[in-house]
């Protein structure tokens, strides 16, 4: 299971609906060696989604390699060459390649087992990158899923292609939670919400949290130390105050 | 309303005469449905070549890269970017004969790539499309195509399916039933080899056997009384070997699938031709623990398709040629252009020879059997015609095409020599390469081993006939012995 974030421990992971259909998404690409977008705010919940799903999928399948990769901000399409060769064989390729060898060394290594390849940050990708992907996706010899995971922006990025919009099989927008499933959800979060009030619940949302998963784990991060601290294991109005002094302040 | 596809049938049942042209096909939502049917037209052996180019190429070397990998020549062995490139690109498609030449996602391409494909699709009289996706304006580019001289029709990428059919897809045959295991052949020379295989074959065993036999007796029997000359019979009675060489090679055991069939094959033409007075003895002591399976041609048609993944044709006719004679290519450098019969895949004898002499080749002063076994250990190529299985081609076409791209002409080698290395080592270094390319490694390509095994002065050390330890010899008259 993916770490949360800074190590939080005692943590649940949360059965949102995106999160479980994140998992259908990536069973559907993997079926149908299709091209699928996760993408939503930063925060949302994406990237621990589709690494639990990874994961599961490992487990589930041997017979399936998944592998994800992340580039700086705007990488070549040489550079995303090499890196995917890296990723998928665990060594850089040789520096004197040529892009007509490095493509076709790629190639060959798409054609092998089935395979879900996972793009994440994916709005950093230029033109000529989606192009080059997309070139390994239709080649003949190639048989992979391809999954592309970003965040503010990045399918607006992604939708001005038009060669990666017609082929895009599975989208998934993440969004912040609703405040009205907050009670419920955060309460399965971590033992110290399990008897906490709405009111409060709904009050660390609001003013910090905004549905943004990560922006939970922070706090739930911060007011479970400061619970352990008290030797408390509800969080209360005290809890909250201290954290939010400890978040700059809350809102 | 657009006008008829040329080289298809019109609704009135007339066949139209085909002429180049220039399709663009537009896609504008750039959708996978392009990329999709252009896996389901064929490939080359459906006279449909499609490039798919590398992401951002740009020059005419590198684009040659990626028309070679279309062709299907083995992209491990494209090391990289060439001058040379492109004429070896063209030179394949020549030999290809492409009806249609696919070029995916050609909005991409500079326009003087485009120009590039438009002139190999019309040296080849093949319609080329241009799959044109996206919203990027076509015109520029098809007023570039014009400029050259080129006219170019549009299409609807929706009219792809009708105006570039998918092949349809062939049924896999069903897997073969299990045949039986094929016996062990007796060992016995030829005068006891059928009686020895009755002995110690199963009724069914034999008379699959013996069908062979008789069908192997027939062909030389067919072949002795066809024309004396190829008898070998010459007027004298002394025996001119090579025509028989020839025979065994290209006709006879050469072809043959496996050792059990050439095998059977052998036996049954020694023993024609000891009725005629020629002894084709067989000597397998040294051959190994199969020595059949020496008998069949090392050239087989695996190999001749691995020789066809390589770029350069030089490297794939020179090594066809060394496999099929099993000899180094010393001799090689002899041929001109002019001496190539295509239609039957032939390279005849050129007027004049520049291969370096054997020192024993001093035939013509042996006694008549020692002058017989010299010939056949001996076998000079240049001197006789020879003629290359009809899987070869392909590398024959692409290589003469790229010669008359060279500008040669008849008169002009079939190997030319390469920058400073005389021919003989042009022809050498490509044998090697070629070898390298589909796993083989003769010995008589390795002057280590050829002097381990054959010391003393550089001579053609191999041959046919000695890899398979086979020798011929007049038998004499029992009245010419006494």
């Amino acid at each position: 299971m993916p770490a949360h974030f800074l190590g939080l421990t005692g943590a649940a992971t949360l059965g949102t609906r995106h999160f479980h259909l994140t998992g259908r998404i990536i069973d559907d690409l993997v079926a149908h060696k299709a091209v699928g977008v996760v993408h939503g705010p930063a925060g949302t919940g994406k990237t621990f989604a589709v690494d639990f799903h990874l994961e599961r999928l490992r487990e589930r399948d041997a017979k399936i390699a998944a592998c994800s990769l992340a580039f700086p901000s705007e990488p070549t399409m040489l550079r995303v060459a090499a890196e995917l060769v890296r990723a998928l064989t665990g060594s850089a390729p040789p520096n004197s390649r040529s892009r007509f060898q490095l493509i076709n060394t790629l190639i060959g290594l798409l054609a092998g087992p089935r395979r879900l390849v996972v793009v994440d940050e994916a709005q950093r990708l230029n033109g000529a990158c989606i192009e080059m992907i997309r070139h390994l996706h239709d080649h003949p010899q190639t048989s992979f899923a391809l999954l592309y995971v970003g965040g503010d922006g990045c399918w607006e990025v992604l939708s001005r292609e038009p060669m990666l919009k017609s082929r895009v099989f599975r989208r998934l927008p993440f969004q912040p939670v609703p405040s009205e499933q907050i009670p419920q959800l955060i309460r399965g979060y971590h033992p110290i919400y399990a008897e906490a009030h709405d009111a409060l619940l709904l009050d660390v949302d609001d003013s910090y949290a905004h549905g943004t998963l990560r922006d939970w784990a922070v706090f739930t991060h911060t007011a479970a130390d400061l619970c352990r601290e008290a030797g408390r294991t509800t969080l209360d109005k005290e809890a909250v105050s201290n954290a939010y002094m400890l978040l700059g302040g809350g809102a | 309303m657009s006008l008829p596809i040329p080289g298809v049938w019109d609704p009135d049942g007339y066949l139209l005469p085909r002429r180049p042209r220039i399709i663009v096909v537009l896609d504008e939502h750039d959708g996978p449905h392009a990329a999709a049917h252009l896996r389901r037209i064929g490939g080359i052996d459906a006279g449909r070549v499609v490039v798919r180019p590398t992401p951002a190429v740009a020059s005419l070397p590198a684009f040659a890269l990626d028309v070679l990998a279309a062709l299907e020549k083995n992209p491990v062995a494209l090391q990289r970017k060439t001058r040379t490139g492109w004429r070896h690109a063209r030179a394949w498609l020549a030999a290809a004969r492409p009806t249609d030449l696919v070029i995916d996602r050609a909005h991409l391409l500079p326009y003087a790539l485009l120009l590039a494909a438009a002139h190999a699709a019309a040296e080849n009289d093949a319609t080329l499309w241009l799959i044109w996706a996206g919203a990027t304006d076509p015109h520029p580019a098809i007023a570039a195509l014009k400029a050259a001289g080129h006219e170019t029709d549009t299409r609807h990428i929706s009219e792809l399916p009708h105006d570039l059919p998918a092949v349809p897809r062939h049924q896999p045959r069903a897997a073969p039933k299990p045949t039986a295991a094929r016996p062990m052949l007796p060992a016995a020379d030829f005068p006891l080899f059928l009686a020895h295989a009755r002995r110690r074959l199963t009724d069914d065993a034999f008379k699959r056997l013996a069908t062979r036999y008789g069908t192997a007796t027939f062909h030389t029997q067919q072949w002795l009384t066809s024309t004396p000359a190829q008898a070998g019979l010459v007027p004298g009675g002394a025996l001119d070997p090579v025509a028989l060489i020839r025979w065994l090679r290209e006709q006879q055991i050469g072809p043959q699938r496996s050792g059990y069939e050439a095998l059977i094959t052998l036996r049954a033409t020694q023993a024609v031709l000891a009725r005629v007075g020629i002894l084709l003895a067989w000597d397998r002591s040294g051959l190994g623990p199969l020595p059949e399976n020496r008998l069949p041609s090392i050239l087989t048609s695996p190999l001749v398709r691995a020789l066809g993944t390589l770029p350069r044709t030089e490297d794939a006719l020179a090594t066809a040629l060394a496999l099929h004679l099993e000899q180094d290519g010393g001799c090689f450098v002899c041929w001109n252009l002019a001496d190539v019969e295509t239609s039957t895949l032939t390279l005849h004898p050129p007027a004049e020879h520049r291969h370096v002499q054997p020192k024993t080749e001093r035939i013509a002063t042996l006694p008549s059997q020692e002058r017989t076994d010299a010939a056949a250990r001996l076998e000079i190529p240049c001197r006789h015609p020879v003629t290359l299985p009809t899987d070869t081609d392909r590398i024959l076409r692409a290589h003469l095409a790229r010669r008359r791209m060279d500008g040669a002409g008849p008169g002009d080698p079939l190997f030319p020599a390469l920058g400073r290395l005389s021919p003989a080592t042009t022809v050498a270094q490509a044998i090697r390469r070629g070898t390298r390319h589909v796993g083989c490694d003769p010995w008589w390509l390795d002057r280590e081993r050829v002097r381990a095994r054959r010391p003393g002065p550089r001579l053609i050390t191999s041959s046919w006939m000695t890899e398979r330890a086979l020798s011929l010899e007049p038998i004499p008259h029992p009245k010419q012995a006494r």
